[in-house]
């Protein structure tokens, strides 16, 4: 006997189907988020299968997907995602933050609570969405800290963000471009404790083959490293560090899985007074977050 | 009366439909709900870390994690074989049927009593493109570890952060391997209790809710309650067939102490 049609089950097998036919990626994934959002729930694990749709659902459930199938990202179809456990809101074409960054910043907190046992002033070069900075506030409930980015939808994102999360108070953020800045137009010369960033780091490589989910919808300056090893907004970021950090500050970095290597001989060659403290693995096993240290 | 070691650790609780079919998966849903009920009430907080939906409805097994103020000390005497009495929705002719489930509870070990060496553990994640990080958008989240040693598996889909997910699937490996190493512990002592916590207790018959008959009798200490739609709203009913057998528990150590000394 077949199921009747609106009933969950029936509705994520038929959405998988249409979205594998199509090469959607993560296609029961996808159905399950999207018909999650529609019943009010986060993740589909906890809806029963049985439950029925009504004809408006089932309406929202088709919005939805359409947009999916036009390999729009889940994250922006929804509004919203969550970064360990905040939920921050989603839009393009600001960088949704990658599940490596949640080990970043944990990584950063150890450093942040070994160093600086009392308050600290940290810097978010590339805010985004405003996952790392924020995450830091609220585990760090004395910390203040400057955001910034190249693109004016990250800084009204990331102050929308901190805002819903209640953190507007100790957070100041600047559109800014840390490509251009120089010692004397900078506003804040050696005042960081930490300055940690997930800079764009893509090569013109990997670009190439980038899923649609990226080059139509996110911000491409968010995700082009720049140069033929993609590292030139890396050692930019770098360089604007060298100027901003306290003595004895760190810098933190997610870079590509290429870098980590060509980050330490960089720093041993041209960076004087920084010292390239560790390389550390993410969940794969492979080395992905640099710490930098200011002498 | 005298706290017993592990009374204030949060616990892991699992639920598995048993004996009856799609009866059986009902009744285990709405025992899940009672203790998620019982949780509000105690003011515990709960994480979701499985729950498996059937497709006509019901819950196959669910686990979540229960913490606060004295969990273990309460929830310890539910674990066992629940059976049910009642006429199924979908039965025509009206007879009663006989199904069951089993609760288990199991203690989440503290940080000194369980020690896990990070290479003994499998991580098992979405297989997103080579590369990773900012080269691909992922929505997968699910994580499954495996703990090599003694092949104990544990899998979390709950959340959408995939960091939250390998918390929660940790909590879950060390509870079971915890539990696992406390089981070993205690398999040889040997007592005539008839409330007993562990493995012991998983095939025990201990708790029988007869809908037409609106009673719940715990098998261990005898007597009946009435208002089981109450008792299975997990409140002040339950909280107080709960007293009665800590209170029972405690008088039965009492005589094993001065039986054997």
């Amino acid at each position: 006997m077949r199921s009747p049609v609106n009933i969950v089950s029936s509705i994520l097998t038929k959405w998988t189907r249409i979205f594998s036919h199509n090469q959607v990626p993560e296609p029961s994934t996808s159905a399950g988020y999207l018909v999650a959002h529609v019943l009010g729930k986060k993740t589909i694990a906890t809806v029963s299968k049985q439950a029925r749709l009504s004809s408006k659902q089932l309406l929202h459930v088709q919005q939805l997907c359409l947009q999916r199938l036009q390999r729009r990202p889940v994250q922006y179809i929804v509004g919203e995602w969550d970064f360990c456990d905040l939920t921050l809101k989603m839009k393009p074409p600001v960088l949704i933050p990658r599940p490596e960054t949640e080990e970043l910043v944990h990584l950063v907190l150890a450093d942040l609570n070994d160093r600086c046992p009392s308050s600290a002033l940290i810097m978010d070069v590339g805010c985004g969405s405003g996952a790392i900075c924020l995450w830091l506030l609220k585990n760090r409930p004395d910390d203040r800290s400057i955001a910034v980015d190249i693109s004016t939808e990250a800084c009204q994102l990331t102050r929308d963000n901190a805002e819903s999360t209640d953190l507007l108070r100790r957070l100041a953020v600047h559109r800014c471009d840390v490509t251009t800045e120089s010692a004397s137009t900078l506003k804040w010369p050696q005042s960081f404790d930490v300055v940690v960033s997930n800079p764009p780091y893509i090569t013109p490589a990997e670009m190439a083959d980038l899923d649609p989910e990226l080059t139509w919808y996110e911000d491409e300056r968010a995700l082009l490293g720049g140069g033929p090893d993609g590292m030139d907004i890396i050692k930019e970021v770098v360089r604007f560090s060298q100027q901003t950090l306290k003595r004895g500050g760190s810098l933190w970095l997610e870079v590509g899985l290429a870098h980590p290597p060509l980050l330490r001989q960089f720093v041993m060659q041209h960076c004087t007074g920084l010292n390239f403290i560790a390389a550390h693995p993410d969940f794969t096993g492979r080395l992905r977050f640099c710490h930098l240290q200011k002498s | 009366m005298p706290e017993a070691p592990l009374d204030d650790n949060d616990i892991i609780l699992e639920v598995t439909a048993g004996v009856g079919g799609q009866e059986a998966m009902l009744f285990t849903k709405e025992i899940f709900e009672m203790y998620e009920k019982y949780a509000l009430f105690m003011n515990w907080q709960v994480e979701l870390y499985e729950h498996s939906t059937t497709e006509l409805g019901g819950l196959r097994r669910a686990s979540a994690g229960i913490s606060g103020l004295g969990v273990y000390r309460f929830l310890k005497f539910e674990g066992g074989v629940h059976r049910v009495q009642r006429v199924p929705k979908t039965e025509k002719s009206g007879r009663v049927h006989t199904s069951t489930m089993t609760v288990a509870i199991m203690p989440q070990p503290k940080e000194i009593d369980i020690v896990i060496k990070p290479k003994d553990i499998e991580m098992d994640f979405s297989k997103s493109s080579g590369k990773g990080g900012q080269s691909v958008n992922t929505t997968d989240s699910c994580v499954r570890l495996v703990h090599k040693p003694t092949g104990i598996v544990a899998e979390c889909q709950t959340e959408r952060s995939q960091l939250q997910n390998r918390e929660r699937a940790m909590k879950m490996l060390k509870a079971r391997i915890y539990n696992k190493e406390l089981e070993e512990q205690v398999a040889n002592e040997w007592s005539t209790r008839r409330l007993q916590v562990g493995s012991r207790q998983r095939s025990e018959k201990i708790r029988t809710y007869n809908y037409p008959q609106d009673r719940v009798t715990d098998h261990r200490i005898g007597g009946n309650q009435s208002n089981l739609r109450e008792f299975i709203s997990g409140g002040q009913s339950l909280h107080c067939l709960i007293k009665c057998l800590l209170k029972e528990s405690w008088k039965e150590s009492l005589l094993e102490m001065y039986m054997y000394c």
